[in-house]
């Protein structure tokens, strides 16, 4: 599955703008501008972002046959490419874990953002993230039932003979 | 001399021993989903090459034993212990145990006797499996195997020795 660092930065972006609507200062000024992020500031949630996908590595390591964080070129985006073999998993199995992986490193990276000024806000994502990481653990280490051979249980038979 | 023909699956028993592991791994983590998450994927058998692997090695191992344990019943002049589980393919998954027995082994335990030797090999197959992981579930598995083995026993008893065509009053002596 891919992962582009912009879907992460977009969401992320949301996320602090309705924070930043929503919170006043003791003088009762919004504090929007101040908790919204500018251009050059998003090179931080890069490194954020990585360490976040670095997280998700390490947790699901028996199933990651490939790990890649690929750098923003001229002609494509910055993104996460991982590839999880689960030999029991459910049909939907790679998007619900892209789902519930795009969510930990949205989570990650705004718990780590708002850690450096807002640490009382931070612990909201903070625990947020911890949750989605360990939905992630019960996800992936999840196998589902096994299938069933073609025979019948009941079929067994034995035969004698005289020889 | 009778020949005994078990016809088994070999998916048929690895299928028995996922399911078995499978419940088990399910109960592991309906105490804490998150926490046992990993041990269960691990302890729940299949489909990983190396679990696939490890259980056909203790499915050669379990029908092993239960052919030494056959053994004391095989007919002492000329009869052999063999079976066909080496030629199994992923297609064709049956297997044969044939077993050389004396005339006086009754047939008609022939269905009882069959649903014993998968049962056997089954719980062996656990007992493996377990042995390394829970060592307490392990001993389960092993008194369940032993359990299917004292029936086997008790399937192969000889019937009673077939009259003779004679009768005990035509013995004779005579003197000359």
């Amino acid at each position: 599955m891919d992962i582009h660092y912009s879907d992460i930065k977009s969401k992320v972006r949301w996320h602090l703008s309705n924070i930043g609507k929503r919170i006043y200062s003791k003088d009762g000024k919004n504090m929007f501008s101040n908790i919204t992020v500018s251009s050059v500031e998003e090179t931080l949630f890069d490194q954020y972002i990585e360490e976040a996908a670095q997280n998700v590595e390490a947790l699901a390591r028996p199933m990651v046959t490939q790990f890649n964080l690929i750098p923003k070129t001229q002609h494509t985006e910055a993104m996460i490419t991982i590839t999880l073999v689960n030999t029991r998993s459910s049909d939907d199995f790679d998007t619900r874990a892209k789902e519930l992986i795009t969510t930990y490193i949205t989570m990650y990276t705004l718990q780590e953002y708002l850690s450096m000024s807002h640490p009382e806000l931070a612990q909201k994502y903070q625990k947020t993230s911890t949750d989605a990481l360990q939905s992630i653990m019960m996800y992936v280490y999840h196998k589902e039932p096994p299938a069933q051979a073609s025979t019948n249980p009941l079929s067994i038979t034995t035969t004698v003979t005289n020889s | 001399m009778k020949t005994i023909t078990l016809q088994l699956d070999r998916a048929l028993i690895v299928e028995a021993v996922k399911d078995d592991t499978y419940i088990t791994g399910q109960i592991d983590k309906s105490s804490d989903a998150v926490k046992n998450a990993a041990r269960a994927f691990n302890e729940q058998a299949g489909d990983e090459e190396h679990h696939e692997r490890k259980m056909l090695r203790t499915l050669r191992m379990a029908v092993s034993k239960f052919e030494a344990n056959m053994m004391e019943f095989v007919d002492s002049a000329s009869g052999t212990i063999d079976d066909t589980l080496a030629n199994t393919t992923a297609e064709s998954t049956s297997f044969v145990i044939t077993i050389n027995v004396s005339d006086r082994y009754s047939s008609g335990q022939a269905k009882p006797l069959s649903s014993l030797a998968y049962e056997y090999i089954v719980n062996q197959m656990l007992f493996t499996w377990w042995q390394p992981i829970t060592p307490a579930l392990a001993k389960d598995y092993l008194a369940f195997s032993q359990d299917s083995l004292t029936h086997i026993r008790l399937c192969l008893a000889k019937t009673a020795p077939t009259a003779s065509s004679a009768d005990y009053t035509d013995i004779t002596g005579t003197v000359e």
